[in-house]
């Protein structure tokens, strides 16, 4: 019908029209992507090699802002607290598996309860930052209430105490993100086959074995995304960092990027930043191979 | 026929008057100024400018983004995108330097010595509008860092009195003692900003000379390994272990709550804390009380500027000078000042203001007493990592002097090599 409301066209240009519709169609957002996305990258990685402060400035001087980046405490320690945020963000993933199941198991209140657990992802994670901040606020948050409760010795200052600090910024993240990856745990379980289940039973095999030894494996997609999903937020965290602690106490919370951004931005000086960027890029890159392979080799031996 | 030329002489006479008095209030137009101020006091104080500038004709067009942090990301932006306004607050040094070199700025150094207005103006606020040799900027608005504001009844209950301290020795010496009565003694947020000021104000308590040689515009290199940095970095580490358990990322003005409790007896800080013991209804000289750090040998100045843009004609540039006498005007800035809660930027600016402000501009009437802050002069690249060492020093009790002075010979050689 459509076609025959069509204006009379060459039969060529119609076939061809067809023929790459939706090629034509992703065409503008893929010039735009190229064009911003790869362009922006390729400009901060060129942007790395020069000696730019507060503007572009195109003198060459090779690896000179490499050799400062990796001469800096702070962004050693800033790569040191993105391994430890990444594997305590796996946190989330847990617990959020967890719930999940108890939540397969239990299905009185099974709405109720996923609407509770998934409400933090409804707030953005400054705002979350803020809430967590002030709990652990020591003269505002738990520990004063604590004390006014007649504990006077109560002691809960994560976010002033260096070696603590990261904790207290992954414990926020994990009370944020938790709900989100117990929806995608309770998505994985329903896709599994009742046949299973009921072959389990026919079996007489626990609960508890079906799921380590059956289930778990089963979901390996359903955690592949969700490592994926983890480490991008965790490459990310950014704002949570801003809200919470600034990178303090003595830089103990300083995160890849709030080293990055705080380069371009207060300390005016484009290149360090770039360079930062360029090195969190190649770091990306390779665990993103690094899963690409696991994924194609998982999916090989499956069929 | 003697009417008629007596009347046209007159007319002539008139006429030239009329003509004068127009040369004078030479023709003003449109100044796009560019603020990151949001609170009701910049507001307000900033509306007496902008008053004071359409009374005179002109016509100010806003554009507000509210602080970022000093980082004047959207403000570079406009600049770099070729569509710049024509006055910003700016108060960093390196940045005008750069944008002068690139021709963007106007040089106002000719005008200023036409204003002669130069013995009313403080040093430290001279230097600050300054940048090698030529002024490219006007003052709007002094703070000085390095301030003690205390409780005055806690110091009662602790049995102290802050002004007789002459040195932070004695000022330790009592430490004890407040200690005693349950109160902290020195309340400090230690987030880096606030630890920055601090180790800046520990600077210019030693030395003047100190402060400018490492925090200047033309930092030296020896002047790190020094006596005087080796005595600063000692009551900065005094400081550090006196201070209470709950400072480490305390906000500024959670801690001047503190002290207006009465949980803790003073801060040493930038004397903005004002504002919030006025806001809080406490009476300046009754409820709490001011000082300079005891024995400083100076203070570090912040100065808000408003920079120019170098005018495209003759309008644009009566514009902008007649913005920049504005600023410069007594009552102008007396009246500022009052609505910001900072000091006027003239020395003889004294109507109306309070025991601090007084205070403030009788320090910087001393010579060399007051230094431009290191967010004016200091190079950023070079002011961030000795942000960062302070940072560290700070929240690594065992790191020494030493160490502290061989790391930032560190630094000073990687962002100075050329």
């Amino acid at each position: 019908m459509v076609r025959a409301n069509l204006p009379a066209q060459s039969t060529g240009q119609q076939s061809f029209v067809h023929k790459h519709a939706a090629t034509l169609a992703v065409v503008p957002v893929l010039l735009i992507a190229l064009f911003f996305y790869f362009g922006s990258t390729i400009w901060s990685v060129v942007m790395s090699f020069t000696a730019s402060k507060i503007f572009p400035d195109m003198t060459f001087v090779g690896l000179r802002q490499y050799a400062r980046l990796f001469n800096d405490n702070l962004w050693y320690m800033s790569l040191e607290n993105l391994a430890l945020f990444a594997l305590g963000s796996l946190g989330s993933l847990v617990l959020g598996f967890v719930l999940s199941v108890l939540l397969d198991n239990n299905s009185a209140g099974e709405g109720a309860f996923r609407t509770i657990y998934l409400y933090p992802m409804a707030v953005s994670l400054i705002i979350t930052g803020l809430v967590w901040q002030w709990l652990f606020n020591p003269s505002l948050g738990l520990q004063q209430f604590f004390r006014d409760l007649g504990f006077k010795d109560f002691v809960f200052n994560w976010v002033g105490d260096k070696n603590k600090v990261m904790y207290a910024i992954i414990l926020a993240s994990v009370w944020q993100s938790t709900g989100f990856y117990m929806v995608l745990c309770s998505a994985g379980l329903k896709g599994i086959d009742t046949e299973v289940w009921q072959a389990s039973r026919i079996d007489g095999i626990s609960k508890l074995r079906m799921y380590l030894e059956v289930i778990i494996p089963m979901m390996k997609f359903t955690f592949i995304t969700s490592f994926v999903l983890l480490s991008i937020g965790a490459v990310k965290a950014y704002d949570i960092i801003v809200a919470m602690t600034n990178g303090g106490p003595g830089g103990h919370s300083i995160m890849p990027s709030y080293y990055i951004v705080d380069m371009y931005t207060n300390r005016r000086f484009i290149a360090l930043g770039a360079a930062g960027s360029t090195v969190l890029l190649l770091i990306v890159a390779a665990f993103f191979v690094l899963i690409g392979v696991i994924n194609y080799a998982l999916r090989k031996r499956e069929s | 026929m003697k009417k008629v030329v007596i009347l046209g002489t007159v007319l002539v006479a008139a006429t030239a008057v009329v003509a004068s008095s127009f040369a004078q209030q030479k023709p003003l137009g449109e100044l796009v100024v560019f603020n990151n101020w949001s609170s009701d006091a910049e507001i307000g104080a900033l509306n007496v400018v902008r008053n004071a500038f359409q009374a005179q004709g002109g016509k100010w067009t806003d554009i507000t983004i509210a602080h970022d942090t000093g980082a004047s990301i959207p403000l570079i932006n406009m600049l770099t995108g070729g569509n710049p306004p024509d006055v910003f607050i700016e108060s960093n040094a390196g940045l005008r330097r750069e944008l002068f070199k690139q021709g963007l700025l106007n040089d106002f150094t000719a005008y200023y010595n036409s204003l002669k207005i130069d013995k009313y103006i403080p040093p430290a606020v001279k230097d600050a509008m300054t940048v090698d040799g030529k002024i490219l900027s006007a003052p709007l608005a002094i703070h000085i860092v390095g301030t003690v504001f205390w409780n005055v009844a806690a110091a009662k209950k602790a049995g102290v009195n802050p002004k007789s301290w002459k040195s932070m020795d004695a000022m330790f010496g009592d430490f004890a003692k407040i200690r005693k009565a349950g109160i902290i003694p020195l309340a400090i947020g230690a987030q880096k900003w606030q630890l920055e000021y601090l180790l800046g104000s520990m600077m210019v308590e030693v030395s003047g000379s100190l402060y400018d040689d490492i925090c200047g515009l033309n930092p030296k290199r020896a002047s790190i390994d020094s006596k005087d940095m080796r005595q600063a970095l000692a009551y900065f580490r005094r400081i550090q272990k006196e201070a209470d358990p709950g400072s480490a990322n305390r906000n500024w003005n959670d801690t001047t709550a503190l002290v207006m409790r009465g949980d803790a007896l003073m801060q040493l800080h930038g004397d903005w804390m004002k504002g919030e013991f006025l806001a809080a209804k406490k009476k300046l000289g009754v409820d709490f009380d001011t000082m300079l750090v005891p024995g400083a040998a100076g203070v570090q100045v912040t100065v808000d500027e408003e920079t120019f843009l170098k005018p495209a004609n003759e309008t644009k540039k009566n514009s902008i000078e007649a913005l920049f006498k504005i600023m410069l005007t007594k009552s102008i800035t007396e009246n500022f000042s009052v609505i910001k809660g900072s000091t006027p930027v003239r020395l003889d600016a004294t109507k109306g203001i309070d025991k601090h402000a007084k205070l403030v501009l009788a320090a910087l009437k001393k010579p060399g007493f007051g230094h431009p802050v290191k967010n004016i002069t200091m190079d950023q690249d070079w002011s961030g990592a000795f942000a960062d060492l302070a940072d560290a020093f700070w929240n690594t009790p065992e790191m020494t002097a030493d160490q502290f002075i061989s790391q930032a010979q560190g630094k000073f050689d990687e962002v100075f090599k050329k």
